[in-house]
């Protein structure tokens, strides 16, 4: 029997998917080496002393092991972007009130802890920091802030801020987003669904990719 | 610490991709050793 060329180019394909899936090789989506599991630093952050979202805390990230750097965005009044988690400035830095109600030079004057001032988001950190890590971003408060509302198309987001293959974007789970449990884990199904991070790919939501934080229970 | 080892390997054998975790060192170690 003669199998059609175009039937034999889709099979093709398809194994070809998997074996760059098997390898971790598929654009937008970060894995470890063959697929392995990665440690990610969440907010940056994997040391309980130092400040989250700084330049210090990647350093310390990457020093102590960290394959993935989290980080988050807010948005300046004057339309900068910057390296932040919360949308307000109270609990992270000596500031008060919305980030949204500073400008970058204003933002840049803050102590965020330990002698360490904001981030910038200019496209510079992400490239310095992926030389050593994959960095992930997360923009719940850059939609929070400018909208009100944190389900925006996350795609369009990578293409706003120039995200390159190695990075993801941390979006919002939604219940139906969270794997089935398995009979055999009962428990880490309530711990995931109490969980609202996901790493989130280009082509989508992936439960595969999400990870819960094995210490804190913060979101985002 | 003991809990962190197993919560680490619970989701290692689940499956995630990645864990957001202060004890990278762990995971690194771990994921070539699941069981």
């Amino acid at each position: 029997m003669k199998i059609p060329q175009h039937l034999l180019f889709i099979i093709g394909s398809v194994l070809l998917v998997f074996i760059q899936a098997a390898q971790g090789d598929i654009p937008g989506i970060i894995s470890g080496p063959k697929g392995s599991v990665m440690p990610i630093a969440h907010r940056g952050d994997v040391v309980p002393d130092y400040p989250e979202n700084t330049l210090m805390a990647f350093s310390k990230a990457i020093e102590l092991g960290s394959e993935v750097v989290e980080i988050d965005l807010c948005r300046s009044k004057d339309g900068e972007i910057v390296i932040l988690h919360d949308s307000t400035l109270d609990r992270t830095t000596d500031g008060k009130g919305p980030v949204i109600d500073y400008s970058l030079l204003e933002l840049k004057q803050l102590n965020v802890g330990m002698g360490e001032r904001i981030p910038i988001y200019d496209g510079s950190i992400e490239t310095d920091l992926q030389l050593k890590c994959s960095v992930v971003v997360g923009f719940e408060s850059y939609f929070a802030a400018r909208t009100n509302q944190n389900r925006k198309p996350y795609r369009k987001a990578r293409s706003r801020f120039k995200c390159n293959r190695s990075s993801s974007i941390i979006g919002r789970v939604e219940a139906h987003t969270i794997p089935q449990p398995q009979p055999s884990h009962p428990g880490l199904y309530s711990r995931a669904r109490g969980h609202r991070d996901l790493l989130s790919s280009r082509r989508g939501y992936n439960p595969a990719l999400a990870g819960v934080d094995s210490r804190r229970s913060a979101t985002g | 610490m003991e809990a962190q080892e197993e919560e680490i390997r619970e989701l290692i054998r689940y499956g995630v991709n990645g864990i957001f975790t202060d004890f990278p060192e762990m995971v690194m170690k771990m994921r070539t050793k699941p069981n």
